[in-house]
């Protein structure tokens, strides 16, 4: 959370509190920085630039990461990611099809009344996932891939499967009983 | 320059050259909060540079740096709504960041003990996973001009990644604080500076050797 992250030392940290009080802070640059520190950090910067700026892609993906927010949908949180199979839901046939599967990931998301559960499997190429929606509607579940918005299918007990998803950043969306959308984080796959 | 890295808070920096300090933090957001396309470009023009040099410097590679970067500002985008204290923007995007990329690398780990032989192999000859990361040089370096300043990176890169990691932090544009630097490398501030001292000491020796038997080699050569 954007909150917790205090900028002010915490106890465990013995940190620069201390010797602020004579203005002999560690992170003084008069006491630790000499002058021809800052002359080689600032040489070390500009040839940094030159061999590896950001690029270009980088900062205009990041204007634009703004309009991926999902004003209409509340979040849910990843609570739980491990190795693992669904129990129940990964039958040996779907599992152990294919020689090069990667060993399965299970992440539950839980959020705005909905709890996913999903089982994450690595295809060469593709990522499949098996997954469970609890106190959601079977309509309208979608996951999102760097393709574009997919639409899940789910049946009656709220199981799921995709496949030939992107690997990648991935999220996805439905409707908890009772209204009201709600995404998943954005996860990796 | 230097000086707007002492304070433990953000600063009501210089750098940026435009409206920076908390203020213009929280009001930035506030303006993004509702869509505001131009006030988020200024937020992530101000800290995108740290976050590529904390991704970088963790060892990823461009593409998964460049992932790890646009994830850490989708993270912002889902949170935009929770910020209750901008003036820590800069240390929680740095946290988030390096979480990000640690989170990449374990995948990167995973993903290739996962592999079966022959895919393992067409990694290989392609180089390596995607996030695994050797060592390599970029092409971009052919085209840096000096001598001096190709050593000078030469140097660098042999340098811990402790030492590359705090030193690329410290570099990024607009320059952050001593606080979203430790936050970015789970350091203590008050030992940032010190080892910032420690890491241009080994720096200096690496180049100067360097460049000594560089002369070394010319003068050899000049001499046959």
């Amino acid at each position: 959370m954007p909150t917790s992250d205090e900028p002010e030392p915490t106890p465990g940290r013995p940190v620069d509190r201390a010797t602020d009080r004579s203005g002999d802070s560690p992170a003084e640059p008069a006491d630790d920085a000499l002058p021809a520190d800052d002359a080689l950090l600032a040489e070390l910067g500009l040839a940094l630039e030159r061999a590896d700026p950001v690029p270009d892609e980088v900062l205009a993906a990041a204007r634009l990461a703004l309009g991926f927010r999902d004003l209409d949908a509340g979040l849910a949180r990843l609570v739980e990611g491990h190795d693992g199979a669904l129990p129940g839901l990964a039958s040996a046939a779907t599992t152990r099809r294919g020689g090069s599967a990667s060993e399965p990931e299970l992440r539950t998301f839980a959020g705005g009344g909905v709890t996913i559960e999903l089982q994450i499997t690595r295809r060469g190429e593709n990522v499949e996932i098996l997954g469970q929606l609890e106190l959601a509607e079977d309509l309208d579940v979608t996951v999102e891939d760097a393709d574009g918005v997919h639409p899940v299918e789910v049946d009656e007990l709220g199981r799921f499967m995709i496949t030939g998803l992107r690997p990648g950043r991935a999220r996805m969306r439905c409707l908890a009983l009772g209204g009201g959308y709600v995404a998943t984080e954005w996860m990796i796959v | 320059m230097t000086d707007e890295l002492v304070s433990s808070r953000e600063t009501p920096s210089t750098a940026a050259g435009s409206a920076a300090g908390p203020e213009a933090v929280s009001h930035l957001l506030a303006r993004a909060r509702t869509g505001d396309a131009a006030a988020w470009a200024v937020i992530t023009d101000r800290y995108t540079g740290l976050l590529w040099a904390v991704a970088r410097a963790m060892g990823l590679s461009a593409a998964d740096a460049a992932d790890a970067v646009q994830t850490t500002w989708l993270r912002l985008v889902e949170n935009l709504g929770s910020v209750r204290n901008p003036d820590a923007l800069g240390a929680w995007l740095a946290t988030t960041a390096r979480r990000e990329c640690l989170a990449a690398k374990r995948r990167a780990a995973r993903t290739v003990a996962g592999l079966d032989e022959p895919a393992l192999e067409r990694l290989l000859e392609r180089g390596g996973a995607a996030g695994v990361q050797s060592p390599r040089p970029d092409p971009e370096q052919a085209l840096l001009r000096s001598e001096r300043e190709k050593a000078l990176v030469r140097a660098f890169r042999c340098l811990s990644p402790d030492c590359q990691g705090l030193l690329r932090a410290l570099l990024a544009e607009p320059r952050p604080t001593y606080a979203a630097v430790g936050a970015a490398l789970d350091m203590p501030i008050g030992s940032i500076g010190p080892t910032r001292g420690r890491c241009l000491s080994r720096l200096r020796a690496i180049l100067t050797a360097e460049l000594a038997a560089e002369a070394a080699v010319e003068t050899t050569d000049a001499g046959s």
